[in-house]
């Protein structure tokens, strides 16, 4: 193993009082601390005084870049400051977020793998959806178990939300094993890879996963799960609520769900799903050693059917089986489907469901999907100030449906109001 | 590199080397093949010297004197012994052609039911004829579904061939029912977790290897398309019941361990099964759950309706009420028992225990014709009947009538049924 070889740690911190934390227990827990440089964008508040960096700034190790909160332009934004103003000669990135905790010598684990992976010829990039620690409770309150980023739906806007999930079979794997996606508070790989495949600033937030990953894969990396516990994060929603960026642009006025809709239309046209001349992918298109059909056909989606393979919702390993056949490729997918339910308190009364069968069937009458609707949900949806109550259904079908019912059931009358409407 | 292990059971078969020819120059990648050769010949033979192959890194040969063979079952139980992990399992015989990537074709099936959910694909098929004169004119442009004909008397499963018309129409893979045992595309695991049983003689081995299959929670499919030929007619071939002396007797030993095995014996406890034949069947699936996927009742003997009209599985109707008590017979009458020419009647009845008839149908002058005109060269005719009952006939009567001499001698004979 050669000590000399240097890992850049990632750390875009907002306002983040897990920020010293983290670098103290990074430096701690290092085989070789002297290895270890941080690349840090501090979006700060003078008023916050968490986050003070005045003790490592005489450190040469300590590579910062420091903006009011007030000038952050979200994420991406800073994440491309680290990758193209503090990478420099480092010969591996960890891509994190602000708020750590790590596993005694977690840089040779790291380098370790990685170098497993290249040795059998990969491009490797080690990814995953980290499991949690607890900053008021550490180290007892850590998940002491990897997970995974597994798909969850398609977003009717056409991304994938992509939610964690335990890494099935861990213990009897010997080698990191084959993921469909990166993840973004946690990627090691050789630097290369951040100065190749940079942060679209663009993209504000959401989708910045699938960004990353279609344009790595096609890029010819190969993205894979760390197979032990290495590195825990925490999702810090309590102690940071009204601290995350969004929260403080709309305090200062800033319309950031226009961003947002801007950012999707992106991804559409990077996924070729949707095609509009104004939208500029310059710097941050597809790679071309590998097609986006590839990606596709490698884990298990269609992006212009927001179409997912039924192997790939039962969370089984990528790479999907191959299919050379595009035709039969193609008829290999199971489809989403989203239909806005609206419950009218005028055609439900009552008072006394027990609950709402919600189903939907095919032209043929056989059921596709089904839900029940329980009393909790029905106290709330049947007494809305306006007399209704909507909501969006999604689920996953083989068949286009035909027909919507809901249909109450009451302990003293039975089967009993029935409403049944077809599915444009 | 994914390979395949390419199981060719080959008798004496003239068709062995022009057979791995082509199954060589149509893959895709030959370098990923593991080919083993159940190589059944015998010294006086010159069609199947396998020079070629000897030392062909790819090849494992078993040098098998054909005095020595056992049977198809045994053959591919001892070509699976040389199984080295492979992840793909392709069985066949030794008189096929194939089409251009049949590799690529296969691998591509089996992902597809991957892909959708399916964890155990295994493709299968009654291939569509060749003539190995006339190739690749005489290659069949069709495919064929595999469907049941009849349980025998011995109680053994008796399959067919038939036309699927729409098949050009077709969209995927269809579902099947049955294997059949010179053509079967799986994962390599099919091997270790479903061997072939050695002491199954040849019929049954089919039906059996199903059942089992499905019950290790294989899903059975067969190809839309034609992958593969396979030679039907063996003009003038030899085949292990040709040149073995034992082989009715070796049949005979293959059905009652197919009945004990099939839940087809009163006596024999499912205990009694297990320890006759440990893991011979999953845990995946029930047997049950394999009669009703299919539409057959082993242990009566009954088919259901969809199933005898080749409809594709799983049973979309009702099972219990749908099981039919249909039974059909084949009735072999030695010609030199019938040496009159002027038949214009034939009574054709099954009995009972008492002697009773159960079911009659006499042969008209029309089919008495078409009985005599079928193969000049057979020594019997063969009389086809089914009816409905849920009794099993205890005998047939056969009793020819005469134009000139009226009613002539009656033939009769107990049905066997073991």
């Amino acid at each position: 193993m050669n000590k000399k070889e240097k890992i850049l740690v990632h750390l875009p911190a907002y306002r983040d009082p897990e920020l010293i934390p983290t670098i103290k227990d990074a430096l701690a827990n290092a085989k070789y601390p002297k290895r270890i440089n941080f690349g840090i964008c501090r979006q700060y508040n003078p008023e916050d005084g968490f986050d003070d960096l005045s003790e490592f700034k005489k450190d040469k190790r300590f590579k910062i870049y420091e903006c009011l909160y007030t000038e952050a332009k979200g994420l991406p934004w800073a994440r491309s400051i680290i990758n193209e103003q503090l990478l420099t000669n480092e010969d591996y990135i960890l891509q994190l977020d602000s708020h750590h905790r790590f596993e005694k010598d977690w840089d040779e684990t790291l380098i370790q793998m990685h170098n497993g992976l290249e040795i059998k010829g990969y491009k490797p990039i080690l990814a995953a959806y980290l499991p949690l620690y607890d900053p008021f409770n550490d180290p007892q309150g850590r998940t002491m178990e990897p997970w995974q980023q597994t798909f969850a739906s398609f977003y009717p806007h056409g991304t994938i939300f992509i939610r964690p999930g335990l890494l099935h079979g861990w213990k009897e794997m010997n080698e990191p094993t084959p993921s469909r996606f990166l993840s973004g508070h946690f990627c090691f790989a050789r630097s290369e890879w951040a100065k190749e495949i940079r942060h679209d600033p663009d993209i504000y937030f959401s989708g910045e996963e699938l960004n990353l990953t279609v344009r790595s894969y096609t890029h010819g990396y190969d993205m894979f799960h760390p197979h032990k516990l290495v590195i825990w994060h925490s999702t810090m929603r309590e102690e940071r609520a009204g601290k995350l960026k969004w929260d403080d642009d709309s305090k200062l006025g800033i319309e950031w769900w226009n961003k947002q809709d801007y950012a999707r239309k992106k991804i559409r046209c990077l996924l070729r799903t949707e095609f509009d001349d104004s939208v500029d992918l310059t710097g941050y298109d597809l790679g071309n050693v590998r097609t986006l059909r590839d990606y596709e056909k490698y884990a298990g989606f269609n992006f212009e059917k927001k179409a997912v393979q039924k192997y790939t919702l039962d969370n089984q390993y990528p790479p999907n089986p191959y299919i050379h056949d595009d035709e039969l490729w193609d008829q290999t997918f199971m489809k989403s489907f989203y239909h806005l339910v609206k419950l009218f308190k005028s055609e439900f009364p009552n008072n006394d469901y027990e609950f709402i069968h919600l189903a939907f069937d095919d032209a043929n009458g056989l059921p596709l999907h089904s839900r029940t609707l329980d009393k909790n949900f029905l106290q709330n949806a049947l007494n809305t100030p306006n007399g209704y109550y909507d909501f969006e259904e999604m689920f996953l079908a083989n068949e286009k449906p035909h027909r919507m019912v809901l249909w109450a059931y009451s302990n003293e009358r039975g089967w009993c109001e029935r409403k049944e409407e077809l599915v444009p | 590199m994914d390979k395949i292990f390419v199981s060719i059971a080959a008798y004496r078969d003239p068709e062995l080397l022009p057979t791995l020819k082509n199954l060589l120059e149509n893959c895709s990648n030959p370098e990923a093949l593991h080919i083993c050769i159940g190589w059944q010949h015998s010294i006086e033979d010159d069609w199947d010297i396998l020079d070629l192959y000897k030392k062909d890194r790819r090849f494992t040969i078993l040098d098998i004197d054909y005095k020595e063979a056992k049977g198809p079952c045994w053959i591919r139980a001892e070509i699976q012994k040389h199984y080295r992990g492979e992840k793909y399992y392709f069985q066949l015989d030794s008189h096929h052609r194939f089409t251009k990537n049949w590799d690529i074709t296969l691998k591509d099936y089996i992902h597809y039911f991957q892909c959708k959910g399916t964890n155990k694909p295994i493709i299968s098929a009654y291939l569509p004829g060749y003539n190995p004169k006339n190739d690749p004119n005489g290659r069949v442009d069709e495919v064929w579904g595999l469907g049941i004909q009849r349980f025998m008397p011995s109680g053994v499963i008796f399959l067919q061939p038939h036309n699927i018309d729409d098949w050009k129409d077709a969209k995927e893979p269809f579902p099947g029912r049955f294997l059949s045992g010179h053509f079967i595309f799986t994962l390599g695991k099919f091997v270790e977790e479903v061997p072939y049983d050695p002491e199954l003689y040849f019929h049954g081995e089919e039906s059996s290897l199903a059942a089992r299959a499905y019950t290790f929670g294989y899903d059975i499919y067969s190809p839309h398309r034609p992958v593969a030929w396979h030679e039907y007619t063996r003009n003038g071939k030899k085949r292990h019941w040709d040149d073995s002396s034992d082989w009715q007797e070796r049949d005979l030993a293959s059905y009652a361990r197919y009945r004990k095995l099939m839940g087809m014996e009163e006596g024999c406890t499912p205990c009694q099964r297990r320890s006759l034949a440990p893991n011979y069947f999953g845990r995946v699936r029930s047997f049950l759950q394999y009669e009703i996927y299919s539409g057959l009742k082993f242990n009566t003997r009954q088919i259901h309706i969809e199933t005898l009209k080749n409809e594709l599985p799983p049973i979309k109707g009702d099972y219990e009420s749908g099981l039919t008590n249909q039974q059909k017979y084949c009735i072999d009458v030695y010609k030199g028992s019938l040496p009159e020419n002027d038949y214009d009647n034939i009574a054709v009845a099954f009995l009972d225990q008492n002697g009773n008839d159960m079911y009659r149908q006499d042969a008209s002058d029309i089919e008495i014709k078409q009985l005599f005109s079928q193969d000049k060269d057979d020594q019997f005719i063969h009389i086809w009947r089914e009816f409905k009952n849920n009794t099993k006939p205890h005998s047939w009567r056969v009793w020819p009538h005469s134009k000139s001499k009226g009613w002539c001698e009656r033939i009769e004979q107990v049905i066997i049924y073991e």
